[in-house]
C-alpha cells in the first residue's frame, strides 16, 4: 500500500476507464474509506445542486453512488446529501427535476432539503410554522466577527464529505471544491454587500472579490470536509458552470481525491494548467494559514502530476465575448460582482432567447459605474446593476424629446429596462425581462419561464425573508 | 457468377444504352427494363435518366468503371469487369478481363482490402498500360455479395413488394456487416451506411422499417418528382389486404405514360394528369434537385451525428417545409382558409408551416434538451402498445408490463446520441415488483449505472403525431391536434421521469395553451 501515516495533506489523482473506477482507486489510494469515516456515524455529502438541470451542473449520481455505498460498507449510521442552490431555486424543484430523492432513497441515503422547501408544496403553511421549521433547522456560527447560519444537519453531522463537479467558472477559472463549501450556507449568507472603503478604489481593487474570497474562506472554516472529491472526469468548458448553449463537455479522465479541499484544489488547478499560487482562492489561503496549498507539501498518490496536463476552454474574459445576438455590451468600471452575474445572465440570454433576440432587435446592455453610451437612439436599453443606474440618471438617453412648434415634450424613455441590484441576480432579471417585453415578444424566454414553478420560489423568497 | 436473370436485365439496360447518344433518342424506344435487384419495371429511358441524374452526384461522377470480384477471403481475383463510360453512370458496354492481369507486372494477383488505395493505384496502372482506359473508380464484390446478390434475385419473384423492400434492406445491411463489398473512391452514401451499421450495433435495418411501417397509416398518394428535363411520378399504396397483411404497391411513371406531350408539360397538367389516372388522396410535387440536394447533405453526415451538423440538416429540412407552395406543394390545399385566418386573428394561434421557425427551432430543440436532460445523459426508452393489447384497467404500476414492446437505452452526449442499445423486456420488467416508470429507473441502475431518464411512449400517440402533424399538417382542423397534446398528458401513453421542467408544464398546461405555446416558439411572429 503507498499510503502514509501521516496526518499531512494527501491527495490522489486517479486516471481510469470510468469515473466510478477512479472513486474507488482513489479512496484506496488515500488507504480506504474506514480511515475518514467510522462505523455509527453520522455523514454529510456537500454535493452540486444549484439548478434544475442535468450532468454536470449537478455531480454525477454514479459518483455520488460509489461514496454512499463505501460509507454503508463501513456501517455508518446515517447519510445526508445536500447543498443550496442558485439563489433563487428551491431544493424541491431541483429534486423533482432530476430525480434524486427517490434515487437516494434506494441508495439508503438521504436527500437534506436545507431550504425547507420539502413542505413548501404543502398548502397554506402558516409563517409561523415556516419560521419554526426555519429556526429549528440552523445554528449560528460566528467566523471572523460574522454570523453565519448554518444548518443543524451538517454541523450535527460526524463527518463532511464534498463531492464536487469540476467546470469552467467566470470568476475563478474552475468551480473548485472550496466554492463547493461554500453553498453549505444559504444564499443570505453568501451574498457580499457593497462597502467602499475611504480612500480606496472599490472597482481598482476589486472589494468585491476580496470580500467575497474572505466570505467563502470563512464558510469553509465552519465546518472542513474530511474527504474531498474534486470530479473532473468530465468538464463543462467554454461555459459554465451551468449549462448554457455555448457549453461543451469534455472528458479528461481524471478524478482528484483527498483530505484537505485546499490540496485538492491546489492539485487540480496544476493539473489543468493554472499555477495554484497564482490563483486568487488559494493564494488567500494560503495567506490566512488555511489548507495546505504549497504542492511541494503535498503526499500526491497515483498519476504524476507532472506527466498530465489538461487544456480546457475556458470561459470567456470579457462579457463582449460571449456573444449574444444584437446584444452589444457597453461597460464602465464594474467589479466582479456584477461582472459574475451579466455573464450568467447574458449567457441565459443566448440560450433561452434564441427567437426573442431576434424580434426585439438590438440592444445596448449598459454595466458598471458611468458605462459608454448606447449604441443607438433606437436600441433597447438594458442597464445592469444599481452603478450603471444610478450614474446614468441624468444621460440623455434616459428621456426622449419631442419638440412641436408650440412646445417641447419631455417623456420617459421606455425603452429603458433598469435590472436593479448589487449584483442583481439572474432570476429578478428574468421576471424583470419577461415584464418589461411582455410575453408574447419574447416566447422562447416565455417557455423557459413557464418551466419555473412560481409558487414554490414565492415561498422561498418568504423562507428566505425570515 | 451472377445468375442469368440478373444478368439479362443488366445486359437489357446496356444495350439500351449503347443504342442512345442523347437522352432524347431513348425517350422514343419504348422498352421497359427492370431497375436492377428490384421487381420494378420502368420506362428503359427513365431508368437512363435516373442512372444519369443519381449515380454521378451519389456514387462516383468520372468515367469507366471496374468491377472486381473477388474470393471470400478478399485475396483472390476470381472476375474482371470494365465498364466504359462517355457519360458517368451510363454503362454502355462492358469487357470480361482475365483474372490474372496483374500477374504480368507485379507477379502476383492479390487484392488488399486493407489498402485499398494503393491496390486501386496499382490496377489503374495496369487498365492503363493494357487497355488504354483510365478507369476512376473500382467496385469490388466478395463471392459471398454475389451469392447473396443471386439469392435475393431468385426469392424477388413472386414476393410482395413489402417483403421486396425488408430483403434489400437486409441484403444491404448484412453485405455491408460482412464487408462484403467495396466502393473506391467510397462515396458518401456508403460511408454513411457502414457507420450506421457499426453504430446501431446488431439492431437491423429491416426492424427499423417495420417499426415505421408499423406507425404509418394507409396510404395512396403520389409524388412528383419534377424536372425540365424529365419529370416523373411515384405512386405509393399501402394498403392492408383481405387477409389483413400490409400490402404495398410502388409504380414509376412518366407525365408521358399518363398521355401528355413532353413538350407541352406543366406543373398544373402534370398535377392533373395525376389526379385522374392515378387517383391518389394527395400528391405532393417536389424539385427534383431540392430532394437530391438534401440526400446530398445527408449523406455527408457522419454517424453518430454530431450536435452542430445535425442542427444544419435540421434547419434545411425545415427551410425545405417552410418553402410549401414555393418550392413543393401538396395536393389538394387545405380547405378552410377562413377558420385559418380566424385562428390566428382571433386565437393569435399560429400554425402556418410556410413561417415555420427554421433558424430558430434547432438551437432550441438542442438547448431545451441540454438543459432539461443534461449534457450526458442515459435515457432509457419504452416503447408501448395499448391498444394492441386492450387492457381496460390500465394501473401504473403495471401497464408497463403488460403493453411493453421495445426498450431502447440512449447515451447522449453534447447533444449528439452516441449509443443506443436495444433493451429487453425482462431486463427492466420484473414479475413480481412493482413496475412504474420512477421504479424501473432505480432497479436498472444496478445495471446500467445511473439512469438519468426514463420516457415511456405509446404507439398510438407517435400514430397521432405523425397522422395530424406530419400527414395533415396543413389541415385547420383543431381538434384533432388538440387531442394529441392531450394524450401527452395521459401516463399511459407518455409519461417522463423524473418530471423535467418542461414536462411539468406540459402536464400542468391545457392543451390549447400548450399548442399557442409552441406555436410560438416553432413558428415565426413576422416576415424576416
Amino acid at each position: 500500500m503507498e499510503r502514509s501515516n501521516s496526518k499531512s495533506p494527501e491527495v490522489a489523482i486517479i486516471k481510469s476507464q470510468s469515473p466510478l473506477e477512479c472513486v474507488s482507486n482513489g479512496l484506496e489510494k488515500l488507504g480506504g474509506i474506514s480511515r475518514y469515516i467510522q462505523e455509527g456515524e453520522q455523514v454529510f455529502i456537500k454535493f452540486n445542486l444549484s439548478l434544475p438541470e442535468g450532468f454536470p451542473t449537478t455531480t454525477n449520481f454514479d459518483v455520488l453512488e460509489v461514496i454512499i455505498k463505501s460509507c454503508i460498507e463501513v456501517g455508518v449510521k446515517k447519510i445526508f446529501l445536500g447543498g443550496y442552490p442558485m439563489k433563487g431555486v428551491t431544493i424541491k424543484e431541483i429534486s423533482n427535476a432530476i430525480g434524486i430523492e427517490s434515487y437516494l432513497a434506494t441508495l439508503r441515503a438521504e436527500l437534506a432539503f436545507l431550504d425547507n422547501s420539502n413542505y413548501f408544496t404543502k398548502e397554506k403553511l402558516p409563517l409561523e410554522e415556516l419560521q419554526k421549521l426555519k429556526s429549528n433547522s440552523f445554528s449560528t456560527i460566528e467566523v471572523n466577527e460574522k454570523e453565519f447560519k448554518v444548518p443543524k444537519v451538517i454541523l450535527e453531522s460526524d463527518k463532511l464529505i464534498s463531492v464536487n463537479q469540476v467546470n469552467v467558472n467566470p470568476l475563478f477559472t474552475y468551480n473548485l471544491s472550496i466554492l463547493n463549501s461554500y453553498s453549505i450556507v444559504p444564499n443570505k449568507y453568501q451574498k457580499i454587500e457593497k462597502v467602499v472603503q475611504e480612500g480606496k478604489d472599490y472597482f481598482a481593487l476589486d472589494q468585491y472579490k476580496q470580500d467575497l474570497i474572505s466570505n467563502i474562506l470563512n464558510v469553509y472554516s465552519i465546518k472542513k470536509p474530511d474527504i474531498v472529491i474534486n470530479d473532473l472526469y468530465h468538464v463543462l468548458e467554454c461555459a459554465g458552470p451551468c449549462v448554457y448553449k455555448d457549453s461543451k463537455l469534455k472528458r479528461t479522465g481524471f478524478i482528484v481525491i483527498g483530505n484537505d479541499a485546499i490540496a485538492v484544489d491546489a492539485v487540480t488547478l496544476k493539473l489543468m494548467n493554472v499555477e495554484p499560487l497564482k490563483h486568487d482562492l488559494i493564494m488567500e489561503a494560503r495567506e490566512r494559514g488555511i489548507g495546505a496549498s504549497d504542492l511541494s507539501k503535498i503526499k500526491i498518490y497515483g498519476e504524476k502530476l507532472k506527466e498530465h496536463s489538461i487544456r480546457v476552454e475556458e470561459c470567456v474574459k470579457k462579457l463582449a465575448d460571449i456573444e449574444v445576438q444584437n446584444v452589444f455590451i457597453k461597460q464602465g468600471q464594474i467589479c466582479s460582482g456584477c461582472k459574475e452575474n451579466a455573464y450568467h445572465l447574458l449567457n441565459t440570454m443566448k440560450t433561452k432567447m434564441i427567437k426573442d433576440l431576434k424580434y426585439l432587435s438590438s440592444h445596448s446592455f449598459l454595466i458598471g459605474e458611468n458605462p459608454l453610451e448606447p449604441e443607438g437612439k433606437q436600441d433597447n436599453i438594458i442597464l445592469f446593476g444599481d452603478c450603471a443606474i444610478n450614474t446614468t440618471e441624468d444621460r440623455d438617453f434616459r428621456k426622449i424629446v419631442k419638440k412641436t412648434k408650440k412646445k417641447t415634450k419631455v417623456k420617459k424613455n421606455n425603452k429603458v429596462l433598469e435590472l436593479g441590484g448589487c449584483p442583481p441576480d439572474l432570476f429578478s432579471c428574468i421576471n424583470k425581462i419577461i415584464k418589461h417585453y411582455k410575453k408574447k415578444n419574447i416566447p422562447s424566454l416565455n417557455l423557459y419561464y413557464k418551466t419555473i414553478d412560481h409558487k414554490i420560489r414565492n415561498t422561498l423568497d418568504k423562507w428566505e425573508a425570515l | 457468377m451472377f445468375i442469368d436473370d440478373l444478368v439479362r436485365n443488366w445486359q437489357k439496360m446496356i444495350d439500351f444504352n449503347s443504342q442512345v447518344d442523347d437522352f432524347n433518342d431513348g425517350r422514343v424506344k419504348k422498352e421497359k427494363i427492370r431497375i436492377p435487384l428490384t421487381p420494378i419495371n420502368i420506362e428503359a429511358y427513365l431508368l437512363y435518366y435516373l442512372f444519369d441524374l443519381l449515380y454521378p452526384r451519389f456514387i462516383n461522377d468520372q468515367l469507366s468503371v471496374l468491377d472486381i470480384i473477388v474470393s471470400d477471403d478478399g485475396q483472390d481475383i476470381l472476375d474482371l469487369y470494365l465498364y466504359e463510360m462517355n457519360k458517368a453512370g451510363i454503362h454502355k458496354s462492358y469487357q470480361k478481363l482475365p483474372p490474372n492481369i496483374m500477374k504480368d507486372k507485379f507477379f502476383f494477383q492479390k487484392v488488399n482490402l486493407e489498402k485499398i488505395d494503393a491496390f486501386f493505384n496499382k490496377i489503374q496502372l495496369i487498365i492503363a498500360e493494357k487497355k488504354k482506359v483510365k478507369i476512376s473508380s473500382i467496385r469490388i464484390f466478395k463471392k459471398g455479395a454475389i451469392n447473396l446478390i443471386n439469392e435475393h434475385v431468385l426469392n424477388n419473384k413472386e414476393i410482395s413488394i413489402r417483403d421486396f423492400i425488408r430483403n434489400v434492406i437486409e441484403l444491404i445491411q448484412t453485405i455491408i456487416e460482412q464487408n462484403l463489398f467495396y466502393i473506391f473512391p467510397e462515396p458518401n452514401i456508403l460511408k454513411l451506411l457502414k457507420e450506421s451499421v457499426n453504430f446501431l450495433k446488431g439492431i437491423r435495418f429491416v426492424d427499423i422499417f417495420d417499426f415505421i411501417d408499423d406507425l404509418l397509416p394507409n396510404l395512396n398518394i403520389a409524388f412528383i418528382f419534377f424536372s425540365k428535363k424529365q419529370t416523373f411520378i411515384l405512386k405509393l399504396l399501402k394498403e392492408i389486404n383481405q387477409s389483413e397483411i400490409i400490402e404495398y404497391k410502388i409504380e414509376v411513371t412518366t407525365p408521358e405514360d399518363l398521355g401528355l406531350n413532353f413538350d407541352e408539360i406543366t406543373r398544373e397538367k402534370i398535377i392533373n394528369a395525376v389526379k385522374e389516372h392515378v387517383n391518389p388522396d394527395y400528391i405532393y410535387t417536389f424539385n427534383q434537385e431540392d430532394i437530391i440536394s438534401l440526400l446530398l447533405d445527408i449523406f455527408e453526415l457522419d454517424v453518430p451525428l454530431e450536435k452542430e451538423k445535425f442542427q444544419l440538416i435540421l434547419q434545411k429540412i425545415l427551410y425545405g417545409l417552410r418553402t410549401y407552395e414555393t418550392n413543393w406543394y401538396k395536393t389538394p390545399r387545405a380547405k378552410n382558409m377562413t377558420l385559418k385566418r380566424f385562428f390566428i386573428k382571433i386565437l393569435n394561434l399560429n400554425l402556418d408551416v410556410k413561417k415555420i421557425s427554421h433558424w430558430a427551432i434547432p438551437d432550441t430543440i438542442t438547448t431545451l434538451f441540454n438543459s432539461n436532460f443534461g449534457v450526458k445523459s442515459k435515457i432509457l426508452i419504452i416503447y408501448t402498445d395499448i391498444n394492441k393489447y386492450q387492457v381496460i384497467n390500465l394501473k401504473p404500476e403495471d401497464y408497463l408490463d403488460i403493453t411493453f414492446r421495445n426498450g431502447f437505452l440512449l447515451d447522449i452526449e453534447n447533444g449528439s446520441l452516441i449509443n443506443i442499445t436495444p433493451i429487453k423486456k425482462e431486463l427492466i420488467i420484473s414479475d413480481n415488483k412493482i413496475n412504474t416508470i420512477d421504479a424501473i429507473r432505480s432497479r436498472f441502475k444496478d445495471k446500467e449505472g445511473h439512469i438519468s431518464t426514463v420516457i415511456s411512449i405509446d404507439r398510438s400517440l407517435i400514430t397521432e403525431v405523425i397522422n395530424n402533424f406530419m400527414i395533415n399538417f396543413s389541415k385547420s382542423k383543431l381538434l384533432p391536434k388538440l387531442k394529441t397534446f392531450k394524450m401527452l398528458k395521459n401516463q399511459y401513453t407518455f409519461n417522463i421521469f423524473p418530471e423535467i421542467p418542461l414536462f411539468k408544464l406540459l402536464k400542468k398546461s391545457g392543451s390549447f395553451s400548450l399548442l399557442k405555446t409552441l406555436s410560438s416558439i416553432s413558428v415565426d411572429m413576422h416576415e424576416f
